[in-house]
């Protein structure tokens, strides 16, 4: 199982009524996450968004270029965000997790979208299908275990 | 409905370092990408897009496969996460 501490976002003031009156921070559920392409280059997002909102996995549009990764033919797929199409492309990649007491890594096709993500989003292709998620909100830590489909490889620090 | 208390994962030295950032400290760097050092200890470059923080890693001295990549917001939008396809 790989666990994984919410983390904090700042909050624009004034805090909305949601949260508590002068609240700074909220937390999110995220993950470090390394992205590798075909020769072996990577690169290593510190913070990207567990969405079960977002069907994809979808990062920067610029990450296939510094991870040599190629892109598959175009699919006519957009990424509507905030109100705005922009395109989508696909590639082959893997994924890796690393936390203090496992890793686990894994391929996956991916999207990737000139859409002003401040973060990655983990959704489902690709990602959360490959998990069994426990959003354990009270303590701010998400708890991942592989499950069935899971395509890769888990290894536990010892 | 289990309601044993299971314990926390330690923070991991990233977080632990990187959340000692101040926004004060974090202000020059808002609305660009920024690269820490894979201890969250400092920042090594940052710039408007990741192309460019490439080459200012590298510029820096540093391996862009061993720099910790994330965005600077310090005012964000609530977000609805996640997008529409199609």
């Amino acid at each position: 199982m790989l666990e994984f501490h919410y983390r904090p976002e700042q909050v624009k003031s004034p805090s909305p009524p949601s949260l508590p009156p002068r609240t700074k921070f909220r937390l999110r559920p995220m993950a470090a996450v390394r992205i590798l392409g075909a020769g072996g280059k990577s690169r290593y997002f510190a913070e990207a968004l567990f969405d079960t909102g977002s069907v994809e996995v979808v990062f920067p549009w610029t990450t296939p270029i510094a991870i040599g990764a190629a892109l598959l033919p175009s699919s006519g797929h957009q990424l509507h965000w905030h109100g705005t199409p922009y395109p989508l492309r696909f590639a082959s990649v893997e994924l890796q997790f690393i936390t203090a007491t496992a890793s686990c890594r894994w391929s996956a096709v991916v999207g990737f979208s000139s859409a002003p993500l401040k973060y990655p989003l983990l959704g489902i292709a690709g990602c959360l299908e490959f998990f069994d998620t426990t959003f354990r909100g009270e303590d701010g830590v998400v708890e991942l275990s592989p499950n069935g489909k899971f395509p890769g490889s888990l290894k536990l620090v010892t | 409905m289990s309601t044993v208390k299971r314990p926390l994962p330690p923070l991991t030295e990233y977080e632990t370092n990187r959340d000692q950032f101040t926004i004060e400290q974090l202000e020059p760097y808002n609305g660009q990408w920024v690269a820490f050092s894979m201890d969250g200890k400092r920042i090594v470059a940052a710039a408007p897009d990741l192309l460019e923080l490439d080459q200012k890693v590298v510029a820096a001295g540093e391996n862009p496969e061993n720099v910790a990549l994330q965005f600077i917001d310090l005012s964000p939008d609530i977000s609805p996460g996640g997008g529409q396809f199609g």
